[in-house]
């Protein structure tokens, strides 16, 4: 029976480029851990590991009728068509408000990459882009006058309150 | 453990494959409904800065035209990878393909998702010749170190020991989902777990220890059956309970687990 290294060793032999493929995953998948930063598409799945407190509400960016003062159902769809309605509003905050449009943006200047992208990201562009990527998908919308895109607070089940985004 | 041969898992994955970029293109989550998307979010990844630096990125999303020619050809590619099914370079213009389509797609949705990780793995080993049995281990270990990483990241956040935590993300999860739809059974779930947190919690900690135990998948093939079976619950779990039907795709890498005592040298799909 080889040992753990003479099997490492016969396999570096042997086969050289899955060697240095295995040695490059391991790599990169630790430095990505030591900088706690993903530089590559081989992230980490994290979703769901922090803890959350009990909270007062919960929020979700949704598209608005301020005719009727209503939330727009997206949910109606057979497909997964809810997730990209969901997703691109609550990134939109997230982006729009982050340096450079890029919450990486201050942990990447640290590590001595300065960006140079400028805010681009503006609510009337993506409120515009929006409401054609929603009437694209065959969801009812009022007229664009009547429309928005707002932070809706719930709480079993109810609204609670609802603003405008910035 | 030889049920079927290696071609006609290769029909399978790529079937599957055809299957959810379809499901993708209902769903909006093809290039051409978000190629004009206001975002061009590449967070630190050089991957993403590589591909727009060359223009790719550019090229694709230049216009409705261009873009509905590149998920078409996605597609094209798909199927005639299964037409010819011993083409390997059809196989490997595929895997280049999804990998880009990857990249376009989460720098116009501005958010790195990893669902597609799963198809990347599974296409893997269908891209050499007579190096399947290789490729196939590569593509073991890459699943294991993810689910194992999903699993440490849960434990070391310490969200298994807070005992409300998963009632609290359950809830935030489907906050909107419950206003629009009040009678549904999950609205129902959401309220039972709210009055038995500890419960939520052992749904929560079964989750992450059962991607802990991928670790044992380095060591050894003796436990495959059950990591390839806890893949199918975990994502069908994760389908009903969080709404997270894409990640359905990850389920894709159960055929690693399923069929890795197999001695592939000798059965190479692509000769």
């Amino acid at each position: 029976m080889l040992n753990f290294w003479a099997k490492i060793k016969l396999f570096k032999t042997k086969e050289p480029g899955f060697f240095y493929l295995y040695v490059i995953v391991f790599v990169l998948y630790i430095s990505q851990l030591a900088l706690r930063i993903e530089i590559t598409p081989l992230g980490y799945f994290s979703l769901y590991s922090n803890p959350m407190s009990v909270q007062s509400f919960y929020s979700q960016n949704l598209p608005f009728n301020n005719k009727n003062n209503q939330a727009i159902d997206i949910y109606k769809q057979s497909t997964s068509l809810f997730l990209p309605l969901e997703i691109l509003p609550t990134r939109y905050e997230n982006l729009s408000q982050a340096p450079n449009d890029n919450p990486f943006s201050q942990k990447l200047n640290q590590l001595g990459i300065k960006l140079n992208t400028k805010d681009s990201l503006e609510y009337g562009k993506f409120k515009l882009w929006y409401y054609n990527f929603c009437i694209q998908q065959n969801i009812e919308l009022p007229d664009y006058k009547d429309f928005d895109i707002k932070h809706c607070n719930f709480k079993n089940g109810q609204l609670i309150n609802s603003y405008f985004l910035k | 453990m030889n049920l079927i041969n290696p071609l006609t898992l290769k029909r399978l994955v790529l079937s599957f494959l055809l299957i959810c970029l379809i499901w993708y293109w209902f769903s909006g989550l093809s290039i051409h409904h978000l190629y004009n998307s206001p975002f061009s979010y590449k967070a630190a990844d050089l991957i993403y800065y590589l591909l727009e630096s060359i223009g790719i990125i550019q090229l694709i999303t230049f216009s409705k035209l261009s873009s509905v020619l590149f998920d078409v050809l996605l597609i094209g590619l798909v199927l005639y990878s299964l037409i010819f099914i011993k083409n390997r370079k059809s196989m490997i213009m595929t895997s280049i393909f999804l990998l880009i389509y990857h990249v376009v797609l989460n720098y116009k949705l501005g958010y790195h998702a990893h669902h597609l990780f799963g198809f990347h793995f599974a296409l893997f080993p269908f891209c050499f010749k007579n190096k399947f049995g290789l490729a196939f281990n590569f593509s073991r270990y890459l699943a294991c170190l993810t689910y194992f990483f999903a699993g440490f990241f849960k434990f070391y956040n310490k969200a298994w020991i807070d005992l409300t935590s998963f009632s609290e993300v359950f809830q935030s999860q489907h906050a909107a989902f419950f206003y629009f739809n009040p009678n549904h059974q999950l609205y129902h779930l959401s309220v039972f777990f709210q009055n038995h947190p500890i419960l939520g919690l052992l749904i929560f900690n079964c989750g992450m220890f059962l991607q802990l135990f991928f670790i044992v998948g380095f060591f050894t093939k003796r436990f495959d059956l059950i990591l390839g079976f806890g893949i199918l619950v975990f994502h069908i779990m994760d389908w009903y309970l969080m709404n997270l039907g894409i990640f359905f795709s990850m389920t894709v890498l159960v055929y690693l687990f399923f069929y890795s005592k197999n001695k592939f040298e000798l059965n190479d799909p692509n000769t």
